[in-house]
């Protein structure tokens, strides 16, 4: 494994009448959508999608992604990568699947978020979000993550254009851990298999936002709370004194 | 302004509206395609979906054992 993106950028090829004609019946009912359609496809299969996690929350967003035709997922986690990429390829050989370890330092998770189209961070420790949220911040590129907390399941984003006064992660992760207080732990059956539902809402938004649309979770949080069977939006705030944002305003 | 020329009698669902929905879009504004198809699922499918995409039918003809459909950009 590298921590090296610079390998990633497209290499195309010559496609002959055949491939045109395999690729129009591996998508036909996606080209058929109409916010779709033969532009969005190759939009999406040009797209190179950088993926953090192989757990329960990951598992659904690869494989979504890959189904979706995304053309290269570049799979980051500190083990088990090269068995999802296997699982990817399995399920789309068109799909070109990277393992690589996650970035160590905040100049690595910059250059991993100039050579992608959007990072999804599928879990992992909080100082892996904060990382890539100062990377995605520092160089205003998207990123959407999904986390696990005690008492509830999370997902948020933050846009590469957003407005000054658009709260960071790190804005939306302290909101939502003072929204969460004096609440319960959840059974961690029911969050265990909760993270598939939040691997799958990363997974449409993150396709939502490689065509072009907006995104729900865009400076916004969604609370999975399993023992309720229930999902809250959360309107977040800037914290004046955020390390990460406060300088944007 | 173009025309063109698509034959799909020997396509079925969903490959019909894949070809006709690729070709219409490499067509710029005002652009004529005169599709050939079957009766049945076809001509009951691609018009209204060509339609639902913002495209206008300007005529749907029987001949002979086919249908000729024109589609405008
Ligand atoms: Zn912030």
């Amino acid at each position: 494994m590298s921590h090296c993106p610079t390998e990633l950028l497209a290499e195309t090829k010559e496609s002959t009448e055949a491939d045109e004609r395999e690729w129009m019946e591996r998508y036909s009912r996606q080209i058929i959508l109409p916010g779709v359609g033969g532009r969005g496809q190759r939009t999406l299969n040009q797209a190179t999608v950088a993926l953090f996690g192989c757990g329960p929350m990951a598992i659904p967003l690869a494989l979504y992604l890959a189904g979706a035709g995304v053309g290269r997922l570049l799979v980051l986690a500190s083990s088990g990568s090269d068995w999802l990429c296997a699982m990817v390829r399995d399920l789309n050989p068109q799909v070109t699947t990277v393992a690589l370890a996650p970035p160590a330092s905040l100049e690595e998770a910059t250059a991993l978020l100039l050579a992608v189209q959007m990072t999804v961070l599928a879990e992992g420790k909080t100082s892996l979000r904060e990382l890539l949220n100062q990377a995605a911040f520092t160089v205003k590129r998207p990123l959407l993550a999904g986390w696990q907390q005690p008492e509830a399941l999370l997902a948020a984003g933050a846009a590469a254009d957003s407005a000054s006064g658009a709260a960071c992660l790190h804005c939306v992760a302290q909101s939502a851990q003072q929204h969460l207080q004096g609440r319960a732990a959840a059974d961690p059956l029911l969050l265990h298999v909760a993270r598939g539902a939040i691997g799958s809402l990363l997974a449409m938004e993150t396709l939502r936002s490689l065509l072009g649309h907006s995104s729900a979770l865009w400076h916004n949080c969604l609370l999975l709370l399993p023992e309720q069977s229930s999902y809250q939006s959360l309107a977040v705030q800037k914290i004046s004194s955020c390390p990460v944002c406060a300088s944007d305003r | 302004m173009t025309e063109s020329f698509l034959d799909i009698t020997h396509e079925v669902c969903p490959m019909t509206f894949v070809l006709v929905k690729l070709r219409l879009e490499t067509l710029s504004p005002g652009s004529r395609l005169t599709i050939r198809l079957n009766g049945g699922e076809p001509l009951a499918n691609i018009p209204r979906s060509v339609q639902e995409e913002g495209w206008r039918v300007e005529s749907v003809m029987e001949e002979g054992p086919h249908y000729t459909l024109v589609v405008v950009r």
